[in-house]
């Protein structure tokens, strides 16, 4: 057994498989660059990352009680529309530094990406 | 200190690779169930240690009939140590062993298309059928797994299963199926890997 036989236990993938698992080259967390000229893009990278893990996690939540059928109609409207703006609003903060939907993540190495 | 890897049962040999800081592998052996140990002073890069850990346990796996990987980090001043440990939970540590007997970890991440920027005129209500149905054809490839496997366990967009080894290779056709169907759907899947998700005893 060996790092590579490690690394090549990929048993099927399908998609952008790139979207969930890390390179080899970037297997150890990304730090916040300390440029003066790129720290806040690197800062708002890091917030817009967990921001985007929150907002995953919430729409996974509503989407578990609409299925359990505790939510009633006023309630998904008003959820649905939450959850579109801020969709919208992330998409308005990513262009605004520059940031594609891939760098919002961290690459947790073995673990995968954090989203 | 010593560095503990795994429980096992049925170990047939130690595998040739060292362990942490190079050290080399031992066995402690407790009652029906055998502990893989080292020698470790410790303060070596984390990193490096925990690759060293998986590549041990790994290892194991393919030397075994079971084995229960251990956290890494768990470390014991002497083997009287671990042994007073490992004798207050020697029944559930070899209970939980024989039911991991030929068993793996298969790990399935999945996630629907990339979503796009919503329409302005969108209702709530459309957003929110519209998240349901990329969720849906992701948990119909999860409910198709988990009918191949043991046990499940989810966290965030990935599944670990516990399959056995006989079963692996049907299970991966049943995933490649789900591929092959679903083309909009990101799909990786990897292993056998050692059954870390599936290692609680009680």
């Amino acid at each position: 057994m060996s790092y590579a036989e490690i690394d090549s236990r990929l048993i099927a993938a399908g998609g952008e498989p790139d979207r969930v698992i890390g390179m080899p080259a970037s297997a150890f967390p990304r730090r916040v660059s300390a440029d003066p000229e790129t720290v806040e893009r690197g800062l708002a990278q890091l917030v817009l990352t967990l921001v985007e893990l929150l907002r995953q996690l919430m729409e996974r939540q509503a989407l578990r009680r609409m299925d359990e059928g505790a939510l009633d109609d006023d309630q998904i409207e008003r959820l649905g529309q939450t959850f579109m703006k801020l969709a919208q609003r992330m998409e308005e903060l990513k262009t605004e530094f520059g940031l594609r939907d891939e760098d919002l993540n961290l690459d947790l190495g073995p673990l995968g990406r954090l989203v | 200190m010593i560095h503990l890897y795994a429980f096992a049962l049925g170990l047939r040999g130690l595998p040739d690779i060292t362990g942490l800081e190079d050290a080399p592998l031992a066995s402690q052996c407790f009652g029906g169930v055998t502990g893989v140990v080292s020698a470790s002073a410790g303060g070596a890069d984390a990193s490096v240690d925990a690759a060293r850990h998986g590549l041990v346990v790994e290892a194991l796996v393919d030397r075994a009939r079971a084995v229960l990987p251990v956290r890494f980090g768990q470390r014991f001043s002497s083997s009287e140590e671990l042994a007073a440990l490992v004798g207050t939970r020697s029944s559930s540590l070899l209970q939980r062993l024989e039911q991991l007997v030929d068993c793996v970890e298969i790990g399935v991440r999945a996630r629907g298309p990339e979503e796009h920027p919503p329409a302005a005129d969108a209702t709530g209500v459309d957003y929110m059928r519209r998240l349901a149905a990329r969720r849906g054809v992701v948990e119909e490839l999860h409910r198709a797994l988990r009918a191949r496997a043991l046990e499940a366990r989810a966290s965030a967009d990935s599944v670990s299963y516990l399959v056995r080894r006989g079963d692996v290779s049907d299970f991966a056709k049943e995933v490649k199926r789900h591929i092959v169907r679903h083309p909009e759907l990101t799909i990786v899947c990897t292993g056998p890997w050692a059954p870390y998700s599936f290692a609680e005893a009680e």
